[in-house]
C-alpha cells in the first residue's frame, strides 16, 4: 500500500494538474453562489472537456468543481437567506442572522473554516478506510436502505422543526413529490394529470429555486413592504440598502474568527465530519440530509441549543462541515463498487469511463496509484478551496451594499436562468414558479421547507428500497423486523422519536416555569 | 384522553370556532381523503404502484388530524393587520408580474422579455434613478449572456426579434 501511495504522489505534482484542480474549484464557487447553477450543472457542461485532458487532471477539476460548489452555495445562503445549492439550505438557519447581525465575514470565514476542514478529514476516511468499508458496504441491501431512510426522514421531520407535525406533514409533501412521473418498477404514469411534460417528475432544481430562492425574495418583499408602513407609522426615516438592516455596524471582530471561537466549534466539527463521513459512504443519502443530521446533532450536544436558528457558529459550522464531509467518502462505494452516490459522483462517474478507468471491486488492485492520486489530489483541492475562498470572501461582502430593487430583480432573473438552464424547459420554469408561490404560502402557514426538498430527495430511493424489498420477502414486511441492520435502525428510528419528543416536552416546561 | 379527543374532534364541525392550525389540519385532512379516494384511484394504476402514495397519503394524514386536536386550546390569535395585507399585496403583484415575464419569454425571447421584466421589477421596487434602472439589466444580462450563451454554450429562448 506505502508504495501504491507513493505512486500516486509521484503522478500529482504536475502543472497541468494543479491548474486543472484551481480552475474547477473556482469556476464551482462561481456556479454554486448562483442559485439553481450549482456545481453539477457545471460539471455536466465541462466533462466534454475532460477528454482533452490527462486521467488525473480531468478527475481533478471535476472534484474541484464539486468541492468548489459546496462551499459557493454558501455564500448566497448567508449574505440573502438563499441557498445557492440544495445542501446549504441549512447554513441559511444560522449563516443568514449571523449576517444581519452584522457579523458576515465572521459567518463566511467559519463556513470556509468548517468546510475546509470537514473536507480534508472526510478525505482521510476515503484515503484509508476505502477498501475496508467497501466490504460493509456490500452488506447494505434493501431492508437496510429502507431502515437508514426512514430513520433519516423521521429525524429530521421531528428534530429539525419547531413543530413536529408541521414537519412530519412537509415530509409527507416532499414524499409526494416524489412520486410524480413513472412508477420506478413498472413504469406507468403516476399523477402527470394527462401533461406529457410530468413524466419525468418535477426537477429537482425548479424545485429547490422555486420553494427557497423565489419565495425568499417574496417574502424579504412582504417584509419590507411592512417594515415601511412601520416606519411611516412611527414617523422615522431610515434609508433602507440591501438585505440586511445597516444600522447593525460591524466591528473587526465581526468579521473575523477568534482563535477561542475555532476551537469552541471543534468538537461540533468533529462529529459532523464523522456523520457526513458516514452518509457518505452511503449512496444516496447525499450532502443534504448530512447537513441536517449534523445540524441536529450538533443542536442536541451543545451547551447553548437556544442560540440555534438565531446566528450559532456551532449551528453553523456543524452544517458546513457535514456536507463537505460527504464528498470525499461519496467516492468510496464509486470507486470500490461502482456505485455513484449523489449526481455529481455519476458525473465524475462518467469522467472516469471518458479515461478508460473502469470504477467497481477490481479498480483498487488494477490502478491503485491512479486512485491514490485521485485521493491526493482531493486534499490539494481542499487547500485551493481556502485560499480562493479566502479571496473570494473579501470582495462579495460588497453585494449585500447593493440596494434591494437592484438584488430582488437579479435573483429574480438569475431564478428563471436556474430552472431553464438543466432541461431547456420552460415548463420547468413554470414550475420553479408554482414551487415558489407554494413555497410563500407554506411559510405564511409557518411551513418549514427544508424537509420537503429532503424528502423529495429521498422519496424515490425510498421507494424504490421499499418494493424491492418486498419483493425479495414475497409480500412479508417482516423483512424489515428479521435483518440485524434493518432492525437496530428502526429501533433507533422508534428511540429517536421517543426520545426527541420527551426532550422536547420537557424543554418546554422548563420554558413555562421559568 | 378518549372522550377529550373526540371533544376536540366534534370542534370541527363549527369551523368559526377553529383556530388556525385546527382548520389547517381539518384542510389537510379533506386533501388526504380526495388523495385516497378520488385523485389516486383515477391517476395511479395498479395495486403495487398505488401502495406508496397510499402509505404517504396516511402520513400526511396522522399529522394533519393530531393538528386539530392538538391545537384546541392554543393561545387566541390576532387577526391579520395592515402591514401584513399590504405586504400580501405587495407579493401577489410580484408574483402577477413575473407571472406575466415568464409567459412571454416564448414570444420575445430571453434577453428581451428579461430587459422588460427588469425595468418592471425595480420601477416597482423603488429604484427611481434611470441611468440605473436602465444600466443595470443590460450589465446583467450581458454578464448572462457571455456566461451561459458564449462561456457555457448554451442557448437561452430566443423570441420574433432576439
Amino acid at each position: 500500500m506505502l508504495g501504491d501511495i507513493l505512486a500516486g504522489f509521484g503522478l500529482v505534482f504536475a502543472w497541468d494538474n494543479l491548474l486543472a484542480a484551481s480552475f474547477g474549484v473556482a469556476f464551482g464557487m462561481i456556479m454554486g453562489a448562483i442559485p439553481g447553477l450549482t456545481s453539477n450543472i457545471a460539471i455536466v457542461l465541462l466533462l466534454p472537456f475532460t477528454f482533452y485532458l490527462n486521467p488525473i487532471a480531468g478527475i481533478a477539476m471535476l472534484m474541484g468543481l464539486s468541492k468548489g460548489g459546496n462551499f459557493g452555495g454558501s455564500v448566497p445562503a448567508i449574505l440573502f437567506n438563499i441557498p445557492g445549492t440544495p445542501q446549504a439550505m441549512v447554513t441559511c438557519l444560522d449563516g443568514y442572522p449571523l449576517a444581519k447581525q452584522g457579523k458576515i465575514g465572521k459567518a463566511l470565514k467559519m463556513a470556509l473554516y468548517a468546510s475546509t476542514l470537514g473536507d480534508t478529514q472526510s478525505d482521510l476516511v476515503l484515503f484509508f478506510l476505502a477498501a475496508p468499508v467497501a466490504m460493509i458496504a456490500l452488506k447494505v441491501g434493501p431492508p437496510e436502505y429502507t431502515m437508514i431512510v426512514l430513520f433519516s426522514l423521521v429525524v429530521i421531520s421531528v428534530a429539525a422543526t419547531e413543530d413536529p407535525f408541521r414537519g412530519g406533514i412537509a415530509t409527507g409533501l416532499g414524499l409526494l413529490f416524489a412520486t410524480v412521473g413513472l412508477d420506478p418498477q413498472r413504469g406507468t404514469p403516476r399523477f402527470n394529470f394527462g401533461l406529457l411534460d410530468l413524466s419525468g417528475g418535477f426537477q429537482i432544481l425548479p424545485m429547490v429555486i422555486g420553494l427557497l430562492a423565489l419565495s425568499e425574495v417574496f417574502r424579504q418583499i412582504e417584509i419590507e413592504a411592512r417594515q415601511k408602513i412601520e416606519e411611516r407609522q412611527k414617523s422615522a426615516k431610515r434609508a433602507a440598502k440591501g438585505y440586511m438592516n445597516q444600522s447593525e455596524k460591524s466591528s473587526e471582530a465581526d468579521n473575523r474568527v477568534s482563535l477561542s471561537e475555532f476551537k469552541s466549534c471543534l468538537p461540533t466539527i468533529f462529529r459532523s465530519t464523522g456523520i457526513g463521513s458516514a452518509m457518505g459512504i452511503i449512496p444516496g443519502i447525499g450532502t443534504t440530509v448530512a447537513a441536517y443530521l449534523s445540524y441536529i446533532a450538533a443542536k442536541r450536544a451543545s451547551k447553548h441549543p437556544e442560540r440555534f436558528g438565531k446566528g450559532s457558529l456551532e449551528g453553523l459550522a456543524a452544517c458546513e462541515s457535514g456536507n463537505n464531509a460527504v464528498v470525499g467518502p461519496n467516492l468510496i462505494p464509486l470507486v470500490t463498487l461502482g456505485i455513484p452516490g449523489n449526481l455529481a459522483a455519476a458525473l465524475i462517474l462518467g469522467g472516469f469511463m471518458i479515461k478508460g478507468l473502469i470504477p467497481g471491486p477490481m479498480f483498487m488492485e488494477r490502478n491503485a496509484p491512479m486512485l491514490y492520486a485521485l485521493f491526493t489530489i482531493l486534499f490539494i483541492s481542499n487547500i485551493f478551496t481556502f485560499l480562493i475562498g479566502s479571496f473570494l470572501i473579501r470582495h462579495v461582502r460588497k453585494l449585500t451594499e447593493l440596494p434591494k430593487p437592484i438584488l430582488n430583480t437579479a435573483i429574480l432573473i438569475f431564478c428563471v436562468i436556474g430552472s431553464y438552464v438543466l432541461n431547456s424547459s420552460m415548463f420547468d420554469v413554470i414550475m420553479m414558479f408554482f414551487f415558489g408561490i407554494l413555497g410563500y404560502i407554506l411559510t405564511k402557514l409557518k411551513f418549514p421547507l427544508p424537509p420537503i426538498i429532503v424528502a423529495f430527495f429521498l422519496g424515490s430511493l425510498f421507494e424504490r428500497k421499499i418494493r424491492q424489498s418486498l419483493l425479495i420477502s414475497g409480500g412479508s414486511f417482516s423483512i424489515f423486523f428479521t435483518r440485524p441492520i434493518a432492525l437496530a435502525f428502526f429501533l433507533l428510528t422508534i428511540f429517536g422519536v421517543i426520545f426527541l419528543i420527551s426532550r422536547r416536552k420537557k424543554d418546554k416546561s422548563r420554558n413555562l416555569t421559568g | 384522553m378518549g372522550f377529550s379527543s373526540f371533544s376536540s374532534f366534534s370542534c370541527f364541525l363549527r369551523i368559526g370556532e377553529m383556530k388556525t392550525d385546527q382548520k389547517l389540519g381539518l384542510a389537510l385532512l379533506i386533501f388526504c381523503l380526495i388523495m385516497w379516494f378520488l385523485i389516486i384511484p383515477n391517476q395511479v394504476m395498479g395495486k403495487a404502484q398505488s401502495l406508496f402514495p397510499r402509505i404517504i397519503t396516511i402520513f400526511i394524514g396522522i399529522p394533519s388530524f393530531l393538528l386539530i386536536i392538538s391545537r384546541k386550546d392554543s393561545p387566541k390569535e390576532t387577526p391579520f393587520g395592515l402591514e401584513e395585507k399590504k405586504g400580501i399585496a405587495r407579493v401577489t403583484i410580484t408574483a402577477i408580474i413575473f407571472f406575466i415575464y415568464i409567459f412571454i419569454i416564448d414570444f420575445l425571447g430571453y434577453f428581451i422579455s428579461s430587459f422588460l421584466a427588469s425595468l418592471a421589477f425595480m420601477l416597482y421596487f423603488g429604484a427611481r434613478d434611470w441611468k440605473k434602472i436602465i444600466l443595470i439589466p443590460v450589465m446583467l444580462l450581458l454578464f448572462i449572456y457571455f456566461l451561459i450563451e458564449k462561456l457555457l454554450g448554451f442557448p437561452l429562448p430566443s423570441g420574433i426579434i432576439f
